[in-house]
């Protein structure tokens, strides 16, 4: 019987989900100025054509998120304060309600010939 | 009451409790797509999709060479039918794909690339049932000859370039919205528009992303 019950045991632990990661959902994209840029950050400024509000959003940069400058790949060390930069980025809300802001791609101007 | 009995009974008893266990854990759950299958979950359907598969069919070669325009027409077919899901680079990690159940797994690794050629053939021709995986093929030469490129290149993933995923993204099937959004990136990124707008929640083809 004890032996039945570790199974059990094994086969429900088997069963649970394999990653309770915080739940993201769709891709907004961005488009600003590098207003800073940090180990694994970069805070983009934006400002509101119509309303003229500039907002500033912070994004974490992953192993995953892809920086692309022009048509080749680039890594994030070549992004530069004060250039222009769009970002596709989701976010995930944690249960306290912070929402963080995760970058999968990275796009940056073409350099100039 | 017989030893044998008693054995029957115990074992119907933790079947009935595993089952219980089991549907209380899927009604607490929901049917939410958002969490991953259980190690259990994902070992048990890899192996009866496995043993779904024809052994005649798990060990069928792929008649086409690996020639470059053999791989050039994979990697068009994958950006415009599979990426969706899979991303470009087959990491499964779109919009989709992140809130699939399950997710697609990542094609970079030996969960994919440890399968044949014939299985890999096999289920892009005829989907997985239960999965969000369409059966592709429709019986033609013309099909085959497509999934068998297909093959081919999902072996190329991992050593993938960054040219090659550039051509992938220019490949990636969009929406006019998102041409649009495309125009506005790019005449922003070159300094034809003038300023820097937020942006807004789109909803659109995750594949062009990777």
């Amino acid at each position: 019987m004890t032996r039945l019950l570790a199974v059990a045991l094994v086969a429900a632990w088997a069963l649970l989900p394999t990653a309770a990661t915080a739940h993201e959902g769709h891709e907004h994209t961005i488009m600003g100025i590098v207003q800073k840029t940090e180990d694994g950050r970069v805070e983009v400024r934006s400002k509101d054509e119509k309303s003229g509000k500039e907002t500033v959003l912070s994004i974490r940069l992953d192993e995953k998120t892809e920086v692309w400058r022009g048509e080749a790949k680039a890594v994030p060390a070549d992004i530069k304060t004060g250039e222009r930069i769009v970002v596709k980025y989701v976010t995930a809300k944690a249960k306290d309600g912070q929402e963080t802001h995760t970058a999968k791609q990275v796009r940056l101007a073409a350099p100039t010939l | 009451m017989s030893r044998a009995l008693r054995c029957l009974l115990v074992v119907f008893a933790v079947l009935t409790a595993g089952a219980v266990a089991v549907a209380v854990l899927a009604i607490s759950r929901g049917v939410s797509a958002r969490e991953a299958p259980g190690r259990l979950e994902t070992y048990v359907a890899r192996n009866l999709r496995h043993l779904a598969i024809p052994a005649g069919a798990r060990g069928m070669a792929n008649p086409l060479p690996a020639s470059g325009a053999v791989l050039a027409g994979g990697l068009a077919h994958f950006a415009d039918h599979c990426a969706v899901c899979h991303g470009n680079d087959g990491s499964g990690d779109t919009a989709f794909g992140r809130n699939l159940f399950p997710k697609p797994p990542d094609m970079r690794r030996k969960a994919t690339l440890g399968l044949s050629d014939g299985e890999l053939f096999y289920i892009i021709e005829h989907g997985v049932r239960f999965t969000g995986m369409p059966a592709f093929g429709d019986g033609t030469d013309e099909s085959a000859r497509d999934t068998w490129a297909l093959v081919h290149f999902i072996r190329r993933l991992p050593e993938l370039t960054g040219d090659e995923l550039a051509r992938m993204r220019s490949l990636n099937p969009r929406t006019a919205e998102e041409w649009l959004q495309e125009e506005e990136i790019r005449r922003f990124l070159s300094g034809d528009d003038p300023g820097p707008t937020p942006g807004g929640h789109q909803h659109r083809n995750p594949g062009e992303d990777r």
